[in-house]
Parts: structure tokens; C-alpha cells; sequence
């Protein structure tokens, strides 16, 4: 571990959702707090090939809804969670493809080839935010003030450093 | 005359962020079209006369290698530039798919003035 490449994980993840979402929201930013564990959609995406791979995302309702907003200029539905929303799915899926495919290549030693999986899409609950938050791989961001968790390990490694945590 | 160009994505959400791109790149683009997948690209070429493909590799069902195997291997397609636009930034997977017929390659995320100029260098500077 390194902050190094902590830190390039940071920028890589502010630069993918600015330029990707064309971001009317603020930029991410790291979260103190350990607020923030309401539901939302929990992407899981891997890869596999002479690296391998892994990335969880949790991103509570009001931050998808943010992102949906910006990337596709349409609402969820006030009454619709949005793990039953077929847009919140594909747009949180596209935007962790965005994310995989960025951070795994600029985080691979070699850059080779990498077959990445097809984003598995699920809900969280609180429990699962807490065990996800507790583990060294995890750090948690801010957008428009509500915090979303991000993890990743790189041949099963944590590469983020305790000072980006 | 503008361009009409083609976009193949699996994803709506991708197709919709590469149009709004379209959209704020300074093109003259005559109309957009999509697919989300091959089939669905083949009825549109069929049907529309497509100056320039915007496609990407990773879908469901037929990926972007296949596609542009058949676009090359057909002679009603093969003349229409093909611009891979994808997450997946493997510098083999690039050359492999550039040696296949692929004009140019754009890494997803991407602004719009990056696309504009790819399309410049694909297409000629007129557009």
C-alpha cells in the first residue's frame, strides 16, 4: 500500500464521475464521517487475466438519483427504489465499467489485457455497509454531502493507504 | 453536408452520454442514430446511410470484435470509419482491433472536444 497510488485511485474515481457524468453535482470528495449507511445499489465488478481484480461500489439512493439525473437527464420515479429502476441499473453499471476499466488498467504493473466482468448489480443493506466500511480496502466519498463507499483490491491487496481511508 | 453518426452500445446510459457528447462537440453532425447491439446496428445500416460508427467492444452478445468483423467482411459497411470507444484501454487489444480496420480509438470517460478531434482525424477536417 502506498498513498501514491491511493491517491491516483481518488483522482482516477473525481475524474471518471466529472468527465463521465459531465458533473452538475460537486466533485467527490473523502469523508470523515461514517454517516450515511441508508440503502441503495451495491455494484460488484471483477477482472481476471495475468492481474486480477475487484471493485464493490455502494451508492445510496440519493447519489444514484443524482447520477441518473446528470447522465441521462431523466428522474427515478419518487415511489421507485432504485435497484428496481431498469435506468438507475444500467446507469450505476456503466458507470462502474467506466471505473473498473480506468482503475484497473492505470493500477495494473504490466497494462495486459484484462477480461472485465459484466457488473453485477444487487442492493445493500446497513449491515453490509458497515462490514464493507471496516475493511481496508474501503474508503468512503462525498457527493453533494451524502457519502457513497468505494472499495478495490488489486491481486487481492488493499491499495488504499490508511491516510485516504 | 453533416454527418450521420452511428452509435452501438449496449448501454443506455453509454449511448446517452456519447450523443450528449455528439451533441457539444463542434461537429456538423446531420443526425444520430443507435443500436444496442449488432443485430439492431445492422437493421440501422441497412435503413440509413452512415458516414461514421461509434462503437464499443464490451456487449452482450455479439462485442465490438465481432461487429467489426462483419462490417469489414461486408461491402456495403466496410468503407464507413469505425471508432472503438471503450473503458477497456489494452494497448493489444487497441492494435489488434486497429489492425482489424479500426480507424481510432477514444477511452472511456471522455470529453467532448477529445471526440472531436477524433472524429476530425477519422473523417476529414471538414465536419
Amino acid at each position: 500500500m502506498n498513498t501514491t497510488k491511493s491517491q491516483q485511485v481518488f483522482d482516477i474515481i473525481s475524474q471518471t464521475i466529472e468527465q463521465h457524468a459531465f458533473l452538475l453535482c460537486d466533485l467527490p470528495e473523502l469523508a470523515e464521517s461514517d454517516a450515511c449507511p441508508e440503502s441503495g445499489i451495491r455494484v460488484d465488478i471483477s477482472a481476471d487475466g495475468d492481474t486480477s481484480a475487484s471493485m464493490t461500489l455502494l451508492l445510496p439512493e440519493s447519489v444514484c438519483r443524482a447520477l441518473v439525473g446528470n447522465l441521462l437527464d431523466e428522474e427515478i420515479a419518487i415511489d421507485q427504489r432504485c435497484e428496481d429502476s431498469v435506468i438507475a441499473r444500467d446507469a450505476m453499471g456503466e458507470l462502474a465499467n467506466v471505473l473498473a476499466g480506468t482503475l484497473f488498467y492505470e493500477l495494473s504493473e504490466d497494462k495486459k489485457p484484462l477480461l472485465i466482468s459484466t457488473p453485477a448489480i444487487s442492493s445493500y443493506n446497513e449491515s453490509y455497509w458497515d462490514q464493507l466500511s471496516s475493511q481496508s480496502s474501503s474508503m468512503r466519498l462525498l457527493i453533494d454531502d451524502v457519502a457513497m463507499l468505494f472499495s478495490i483490491s488489486i491481486n487481492n491487496e488493499s491499495i488504499i493507504d490508511e491516510a485516504l481511508r | 453536408m453533416g454527418l450521420d453518426i452511428l452509435i452501438i452500445d449496449d448501454s443506455a446510459t453509454a449511448r446517452k452520454a456519447i450523443r450528449k457528447s455528439v451533441g457539444m462537440a463542434p461537429l456538423d453532425i446531420a443526425g444520430v442514430h443507435e443500436a444496442a447491439g449488432g443485430e439492431e446496428a445492422f437493421d440501422v445500416l441497412d435503413a440509413e446511410e452512415i458516414d461514421l460508427i461509434l462503437l464499443d467492444f464490451h456487449m452482450d452478445g455479439m462485442n465490438g470484435g465481432e461487429i467489426v468483423d462483419r462490417l469489414i467482411g461486408d461491402e456495403t459497411t466496410c468503407q464507413i470509419p469505425i471508432i472503438m470507444i471503450s473503458s477497456d484501454r489494452s494497448e493489444d487489444r487497441i492494435n489488434e482491433l486497429k489492425e482489424k480496420g479500426v480507424h481510432d480509438f477514444i477511452g472511456k470517460p471522455f470529453k467532448p472536444e477529445r471526440l472531436a478531434d477524433v472524429v476530425k482525424e477519422t473523417v476529414g477536417n471538414d465536419v
